[in-house]
């Protein structure tokens, strides 16, 4: 590089001050994609569906009431409609308890029942154009990985580039993936429709009640468990596929059955390649294919071991509804005293906005207004101080059971091991806020039953303070 | 930074957090090389990031992070730009003899460089003088051989001489 070079780029390396849209932009960006909890409870995302129903009648008076507030507006609720839910946790490594909830297969590839239809070019292919095997399951009470292998005729393959180091992503979806075991339980369901039907929710009335309804039914059905989601390539090599599916229920207030046998279902394949790309294509295919799996007895004999918290060192207010010891994490709810959320919005009157049934183009001024107000310093401030209700860390360095440096809140066994939080396919940091101020966030921390002591001590940071709590060994189910 | 990717194609938001926090000025840097509009770019580093996120796991080599995010933004920044095409200014001429002495070079910004190059010369010298990129990673980037990168990298910095010093080639 000679002289004019390094004058060049000088230049090019000049600091630069970024606008506060930037700013805000990058921090509402990453608030979306999970900075910020995933399990926003539902009545959140109701309230889009109600801001979106038309209603022209209420323009004058929702711009008169944005007048009103201009300056001023915040919204809780607007900062949580933007929470999006992003894939989570895509590491293939596990910690796993030495008890055994690992069950191999040697099995055949099925083939489909049916003809397989490629339905972008509505053609027709072999019934072995598309060979589905399950390879391994992992299970406890809170997780289900199933990894399948998969063969993909030539004239699939053919379509496909993988290498992800030189962009090339690929993603295969069983789209409508049920598995179900010999208890009738719906383990997962991709298609909400196909579980409503399976566990008889909608009870012929189905043409008379609203899909949201029967979601809901669904939901609470003891029968179902489909919770968190997340599935991915692992290897691909000309055509042979080695797909990934991982299933919890962190967050939840269920625990998977003890299966002892396996259904799974798939009708329609969902192939993407070149994701992120100009070049980007999908290609669909319906089928067959039917799976079925023996649990081995070391699976589904599992435990579940429960912990009681006896003290903690911040308050009584503060306390723990769950702290159970799988074979693959430690599962933690916790209710903690947070902020007074609803204090730090200085505009209660964007509340009723929020409730306003408006349509467009009203809600195109809205979100003009709002757009305004969400670059102000204001707003920024008042994001920052609801981002830390949010927030569970942690130490910054702390050597791990593994030997490793890593940071954030821990689990501390009798024998000075930390375990800090899942790195594996749990979704962890989510959480929800009561009326009462409470936050009540699920955390999955790598303890497995094979590390577990009689005590065990919880350590993070929340708004500032430093927590401990204590637990004892309560009850093995 | 290979830390950090580490730790976020393992799950860590904090780190993924951390990683856009290092990186903003340059992609907006970047961003602002294809795209005029301050919202255009706005929506392409956000789109980045959210593509960035949801495909981290499946990055193999967290070496090629940067150079593989700042590959999603020109994507991204080409797609916004076709649709906006009618409203870019495609090329603009400057003023010859900019530096008049050594001095000068100070009060010069990034545009004021980029003026005289075509697009295509805009985006390769801002990768080879932003983040120090060879012409093999710089053809990686922008998918283009590498030859062809070279040979546009010597044009655009001889285009850049000849506008900037008004032919006279410095030799300070």
């Amino acid at each position: 590089m000679d002289k004019f070079d390094k004058k060049i780029s000088e230049i090019f390396k000049k600091e630069i001050k970024t606008s506060n849209s930037y700013e805000y932009t990058l921090k509402s960006t990453l608030n979306d994609i999970g900075i910020l909890p995933n399990n926003v409870e539902d009545s959140t995302y109701e309230k889009i569906n109600v801001v979106k129903k038309i209603n022209y009648r209420i323009i004058l008076s929702f711009v008169a009431c944005l007048i009103l507030c201009f300056g001023i507006i915040k919204s809780n609720d607007l900062s949580e409609l933007m929470y999006a839910k992003y894939d989570e946790s895509k590491n293939v490594e596990i910690a796993v308890a030495a008890t055994g909830i690992n069950a191999k297969f040697e099995n055949e590839f099925s083939v489909s029942n049916a003809e397989i239809v490629d339905l972008q070019n509505d053609s027709k292919l072999t019934q072995d154009s598309i060979k589905i095997a399950v390879k391994e399951i992992t299970m406890d009470d809170n997780l289900l990985r199933v990894i399948f292998n998969m063969q993909l005729a030539e004239e699939i393959s053919k379509n496909i580039k993988y290498a992800p180091e030189d962009f090339y992503y690929t993603d295969i979806k069983f789209e409508d993936l049920m598995i179900t075991d010999e208890n009738n339980n719906v383990l997962y369901s991709a298609d909400t429709n196909k579980a409503i039907e399976k566990l008889n929710i909608a009870e012929g009335n189905k043409q008379t009640r609203l899909q949201s309804t029967l979601e809901n039914e669904l939901k609470e059905n003891e029968k179902y468990f489909t919770g968190n989601e997340d599935y991915f390539i692992n290897k691909y090599d000309n055509g042979k596929v080695e797909l990934i599916y991982n299933l919890n229920l962190v967050g939840l207030d269920k625990y998977y059955p003890r299966s002892e046998k396996l259904e799974l279902d798939i009708s329609k394949i969902k192939i993407i390649t070149e994701e992120h790309t100009d070049e980007e294509k999908e290609y669909n295919y319906s089928g067959n294919w039917n799976l079925k799996i023996d649990i081995p007895e070391n699976v589904y004999s599992r435990k579940r071991v429960s912990y009681k918290e006896i003290s903690n060192n911040i308050g009584e207010e503060n306390k723990t509804l769950k702290f159970d010891v799988l074979q693959t994490c430690t599962e933690t709810k916790l209710s903690l005293k947070t902020i007074d959320r609803a204090s730090l919005n200085p505009a209660p009157c964007l509340t009723l906005i929020n409730s306003l049934e408006i349509g467009e183009p009203s809600t195109q001024i809205r979100d003009w207004f709002v757009d305004l107000f969400r670059a102000s310093e204001e707003y920024l401030k008042y994001e920052d101080d609801l981002l830390k209700s949010y927030l569970i860390s942690g130490e910054r360095h702390f050597e791990d059971y593994k030997g490793k440096n890593a940071s954030g809140p821990y689990l501390e066994n009798e024998n000075g091991q930390k375990f800090g939080l899942s790195r594996g396919p749990y979704s962890n940091g989510g959480g929800k806020f009561t009326d009462d101020n409470f936050y009540q966030p699920s955390l999955c921390f790598e303890l497995t039953q094979e590390q577990m002591t009689n005590k065990l001590t919880l350590h993070f940071i929340y708004l500032d303070k430093e927590y401990v709590f204590e637990y004892e060994k309560e009850s093995e189910v | 930074m290979e830390k950090l990717v580490k730790a976020a194609m393992n799950g860590d938001k904090e780190a993924f957090a951390q990683i856009i926090e290092s990186l903003k000025i340059d992609l907006y840097k970047i961003a602002k090389v294809r795209l005029k509009d301050e919202e255009d770019i706005l929506d392409a580093i956000q789109d980045t990031i959210v593509s960035s996120y949801k495909s981290i796991k499946k990055l193999t080599n967290p070496e090629k992070f940067k150079k593989w995010i700042i590959k999603i933004l020109i994507n991204k920044c080409n797609n916004i730009y076709l649709q906006r095409k009618e409203k870019s200014i495609p090329f603009d001429e400057v003023s010859e003899n900019l530096i008049q002495n050594e001095n000068d070079y100070n009060n010069l910004e990034m545009e004021d460089v980029l003026k005289c190059l075509t697009e295509e010369e805009k985006m390769i010298i801002t990768l080879y003088y932003l983040e120090d990129y060879k012409s093999k990673e710089i053809s990686w980037i922008l998918d283009m051989n590498e030859n062809t990168v070279k040979t546009k990298i010597s044009r655009a910095k001889l285009k850049l001489k000849q506008k900037l010093e008004g032919g006279n080639f410095y030799n300070g």
